[in-house]
């Protein structure tokens, strides 16, 4: 213990130098007769040759670049992008080349600190870690975890197994929940399975790329720029944007087409329309390997006031797969949707429906579509991802290189930790759902538990989960998030956040890196490692695996997500509490990390815990786990060596392991028999057959009116990531992207008789927000729709935002509602 | 055709007689009709600000180009002008570089508004690079990518108001000072990654700054003399990436 405080205190006296230094430089840099600006942080100066470098896969979006960190003296001085990574072949965005800087503020949390009176004071980690167990004791029922797509696959999955192994309930959700759940819910829909069949080397193929209501520009330019850099070799690639304002990708674009919110299903089913006129049923491709499918009944309840009013027996869970619909019957559904009367719903010119659907049925292009949270933060979000995969088996365009329809994500590892290991409070680990008795009883014979400790019951979903927290006498009490910020990311946040001021007998614990909107509610604050300060592995959009190494010690007392989790886990042990045992009367992770004689090293204590790597023994543990549903994850070392591998990653006869490009696809998945061509190997119709969904447009669950005049949307800016968080204390980033703002037209804003700067109050019926107003700015919304970037922690525009939700995933709309508008 | 010409001809000669019939003729007596009142909400229609008030800082470090029209010159420097290097040139010229830096290595932050997103208005000057008075764009130091404000971040976004500081610790690689020569006059090895910085003339050409410009610009084969790093390009295939600890 002496020897780690020293170890502390000289990172501390380093921070101090280093500040000094800094502090320095900026003063003489301030008076160099240079251009640099006043106020230009310390830069590029202190540190100098003999720079370790090691792989690392990028900190923030699911796009899940491979980086190289340079380190010297236990600290990071460098990022480069990493050319031996086929994500991003040496190049990143301005986040990921300043994504060391992220470990460097000045704020960062680094003692255990417990409210008392109203403030965070500090506490040891034995008191926080006891008060914990405590609480857990008191009412283990009551207590739920909320974590995130940015959890480690071994963070999240030893969280998985702490709550749903050892309390035996499944009151554990990730924010992915928020983030990806609709898409998951469209693949599973449609395919059986979770996860995109193709990957980004369709990238390289395409020859006409449509954007559904993305910005990749801004938001995956990595992936962006992969497609567009290739018309500066001369290659031919149509880009078209669908779009509900004007952003940095509609500069590439050949073809930018505004839509009304929420009218994209009707722009999907106008190209199906065409797509049928021209005979793509009778193709045998479409005959052999597709059936025609339909949702199970309406899911309004009769007499719903609006398109999220459900009726609880159309949208139960088993009702996710539909029903057969006859081709008579799914001609006859299309019929309403001719490119004029898609034309009058949403405002895409009917020619441009008629040329998606010219260009999607052409054999000699290859059209590649890609979307993110547009569809998913969306009240009919699994039924727009089910259209969107429809849409390219109708026409052909799947399958094959660069014909494929592409759920980007927003998390690093939103599909390696929340979808993999099933961090969903409807999933065990492997995606394997908790509904099905078959799949219980799989894992817990892999865990050594009694049978019937895994509940059959489904878990609280994110919101519900919180309001249950926010609820007197709700199903939850107790509430420990990690790696994430829902006081600032969950919808309706009076509601569903800051109503927890009026409970203090709920308890709040957050794990965290700086404080934040969630710190300053909780009750009990952790200090965690971030990033390359522990051990990680992380699944991006392609499902690709990737692994890191520890390379900097984290600063003062501030440990592991992991080992928090399994230190809480060892505690109740001790105690005596029966779920924290398996059937031999064992610790519940006794069996994972034991060493291979048996014998079980002290790693619960933090002192020990990287005497051994628990990581590679928690993802050893999870890792048969994943071939059940043929996600077959390849053994540790493999990842250590490789820069990512793509699932199934399957053993050749020659020893190696070889990744899989494009699922259900012979030739490329191993699991395909041979002579199928195409098999759907999960198919929900249990006949190798994928879907082709019908579903109609309905009318969002608020739409501008005469009260609220206007459509808000929101979304994102290159410079910030998810809530900000991190990047905001990046000054690069933050002095290039300072606040949030408020996007207008120009029309809109002379009627307000507002200029850029100008303030605007946005109100809605939920809540209000005063921005300053950005005309002619990065983005331009047409007249009538006003748009807000969520990344400020000071400016939430979640107070104003919808938490109405998909009926199958869960997902609320956070992109779109009513609002109206003054000077403020 | 002709007749309309006439007319037009007639009506200008009439019009001309007229005007000077009236400029000739007695002061007339001039009515002032005084202007409807404004509605209120009117009271602040924008207006456009007289050229002197135009806020020059918005101009970044062009700012100087309205008040030294005089001089401006889009000339660099020729082929055949001697090239001496001081260290204090050389100094000051990396000392610039790392303030538009978070390290060695990283892309430099855009030190002027952008208020154009395609990549054209970009190449307008980085393409080839461009000097004009003591401006210097340089060229781009990497091949043509469609999409420069990927990477590059703008050192500062006017109009969006203050923003809280947080202060941030780190503390960035330095950029190398130069590369090792195997004896005096020996052409020195490349002290950096050749990754991203493929075209050395960006700051070794004609238009690099002072004290990184090469002395010799008419030769074009750098690599011919000059040994690339392959460490520092982690093009050094014997050695392991990735460290256990």
């Amino acid at each position: 213990m002496s020897q780690s405080n020293t170890t502390i205190q000289q990172g501390l006296g380093l921070d101090r130098r280093a500040l000094l230094k800094a502090s320095a430089l900026a003063a003489a840099s301030a008076m160099l007769p240079s251009e640099g600006q006043a106020g230009d942080p310390p830069a590029n100066v202190g540190v100098d040759g003999d720079v370790t470098w090691a792989k690392a896969p990028c900190r923030f979006c699911g796009t899940g670049c491979g980086v190289l960190i340079g380190t010297k003296a236990d600290r990071i001085v460098a990022v480069q992008a990493d050319r031996d990574n086929d994500v991003n072949k040496g190049l990143c965005c301005m986040k990921g080349y300043h994504v060391g800087l992220i470990l460097y503020g000045q704020d960062r949390l680094t003692r255990p600190l417990l409210r008392q009176d109203g403030e965070l004071k500090p506490i040891s980690w034995d008191q926080a870690l006891d008060l914990i167990a405590d609480r857990i004791a008191a009412a283990p029922q009551k207590f739920a975890m909320y974590g995130s797509g940015q959890w480690t696959i071994p963070e999240g999955y030893a969280a998985n197994k702490f709550v749903k192994g050892g309390l035996g309930h499944n009151h554990i959700d990730p924010n992915a929940r928020l983030c990806m759940a609709s898409a998951a819910a469209g693949f599973n829909a449609t395919y059986g399975v979770d996860e995109p069949a193709g990957c980004y080397d369709d990238l390289d193929h395409c020859t006409v790329l449509i954007n559904w209501g993305n910005n990749p520009a801004e938001m995956h330019p990595v992936l962006f720029s992969r497609v567009c850099d290739r018309r500066l070799r001369g290659e031919k690639i149509t880009l078209i944007d669908l779009t509900t304002r004007r952003t940095r990708s509609s500069e590439q674009a050949d073809h930018v087409w505004l839509f009304k919110p929420n009218t994209d299903l009707a722009i999907a089913n106008g190209i199906a329309h065409v797509l049928v006129a021209k005979g793509c049923l009778d193709k045998p491709w479409v005959q052999k390997h597709f059936r025609l499918r339909q949702r199970v009944a309406n899911y309004i309840k009769a007499g719903g006031t609006h398109t999220a009013d459900y009726d609880p027996e159309a949208i139960h869970p088993k009702n996710l797969a539909g029903k057969d619909i006859s081709r008579e019957e799914f001609i006859a559904a299309l019929a309403d949707y001719s490119p004029e009367q898609v034309e009058k719903i949403s405002g895409v010119p009917a020619s441009g429906i008629r040329l998606m659907a010219e260009l999607m049925a052409d054999p000699a292009q290859r059209v590649l579509s890609w979307w993110c949270m547009g569809f998913n933060q969306h009240t009919r979000g699994t039924a727009i991802n089910s259209l969107l995969h429809s849409i390219h088996h109708l026409s052909g365009q799947w399958g094959k290189q660069g014909a494929s329809a592409f759920s980007l994500t927003g998390q690093p590892s939103a599909c390696g930790t929340a979808r993999e290991v099933g961090t969903f409070a409807h999933l065990l680990p492997g995606h394997l759902p908790v509904l099905d008795p078959h799949y219980r009883g799989l894992v817990e014979d892999h865990w050594n538990l009694p049978h019937g400790r895994i509940s059959g019951k489904i878990g609280f979903h994110t919101v519900k989960m919180w309001d249950e927290f926010c609820t007197a006498g709700g199903g939850i009490d107790t509430l420990w998030v990690q790696v994430t910020n829902p006081g600032q990311t969950l919808p309706n946040r009076n509601k569903l956040f800051l109503a927890k001021r009026n409970h203090p007998e709920k308890f709040l614990i957050c794990s965290d890196v700086y404080p934040n909107a969630t710190t300053a509610l909780a009750d009990l604050v952790l200090p965690s490692a971030m990033y390359v300060e522990k051990n990680g592995m992380y699944g991006n959009a392609e499902r690709r695996t990737q692994h890191w190494f520890k390379m900097v010690k984290p600063p003062g007392e501030a440990r592991d997500d992991a080992w928090q989790t399994i230190a809480v886990s060892r505690r109740l042990f001790d105690r005596g509490m029966p779920g924290m045992k398996d059937k031999d009367g064992q610790w519940l992770f006794e069996r994972t990390l034991a060493d291979a004689d048996g014998s079980l090293p002290p790693l619960w204590d933090w002192d020990h815990y990287y005497d051994r790597n628990v990581d590679e023994r928690l993802f050893e543990e999870f890792r048969p786990l994943t071939k059940v549903k043929h996600k077959d994850l390849a053994p540790y070392g493999e990842y250590v060596k490789a820069h990512g591998l793509r699932w199934p990653v399957v053993k050749q006869a020659d020893g190696s392991w070889k990744e899989t490009l494009w699922r259900f696809v012979e030739g490329s998945d191993p699991n395909v028999e041979p002579g199928k061509g195409l098999q759907f190997y999960h198919s929900n119709s249990k006949d190798d057959r994928a879907f082709i969904w019908f579903h109609p447009y309905e009318h969002a669950p608020e739409e501008p009116d005469e009260a609220y005049p206007f459509w808000l949307c929101t979304g994102r800016v290159i410079e910030h990531w998810h809530s900000g968080t991190m990047t905001m204390r990046v000054p690069q980033l933050r002095r290039s992207m300072p606040a949030a703002y408020i996007e207008l037209h120009s029309a809109d804003a002379s009627r307000l008789n507002v200029r850029s700067g100008d303030p605007v109050v946005v109100e809605s019926r939920r809540g209000s927000l005063r921005l300053p107003a950005w005309i002619g700015g990065r983005g331009q919304p047409p007249e009538g729709t006003v748009f807000v970037p969520f990344f400020d922690e000071r400016l939430l525009i979640n107070d104003v935002t919808l938490d109405a939700h998909d009926p199958f995933s869960k997902q609320p709309d956070f992109k779109k509602c009513a609002v109206r508008l003054r000077r403020g | 055709m002709r007749r309309y010409f006439d007319i037009f001809f007639a009506a200008c000669i009439g019009l001309a007689f007229a005007g000077l019939a009236v400029g000739l003729g007695p002061e007339p007596t001039v009515r002032w009709i005084p202007p409807k009142p404004l509605p209120v909400e009117s009271t602040e229609l924008p207006q456009v600000p007289p050229y002197h008030l135009v806020d020059n800082r918005a101009r970044g470090p062009n700012a100087v180009f309205f008040s030294h029209l005089d001089r401006l010159s889009g000339n660099g420097p020729a082929l055949s002008d001697k090239v001496v290097q001081t260290l204090a040139e050389k100094q000051s010229a990396l000392a610039l570089r790392a303030s538009r830096r978070a390290y060695a290595g990283a892309p430099p932050a855009i030190p002027h508004p952008v208020d154009a997103n395609q990549v054209a208005s970009c190449l307008l000057c980085h393409g080839e690079g461009k000097r004009i008075d003591s401006i210097i764009a340089p060229k781009m130091s990497h091949p043509p990518f469609t999409n420069c404000t990927q990477c590059h971040v703008q050192a500062a976004t006017p109009g969006l108001g203050p923003s809280l500081p947080v202060e941030n610790a780190f503390i960035g690689l330095t950029s190398p000072t130069g590369g090792t020569r195997a004896w005096p006059g020996a052409p020195p090895t490349m002290p950096h990654q050749v990754w991203m910085r493929q075209q050395c003339t960006s700051c070794h050409g004609l238009l690099g700054r002072p004290g990184l410009r090469t002395t010799h610009p008419e030769r074009v084969n750098c690599l011919q003399c000059h040994a690339q790093d392959a460490a520092a390009d982690h093009r050094d295939f014997s050695r392991e990436l990735t460290t256990g600890r």
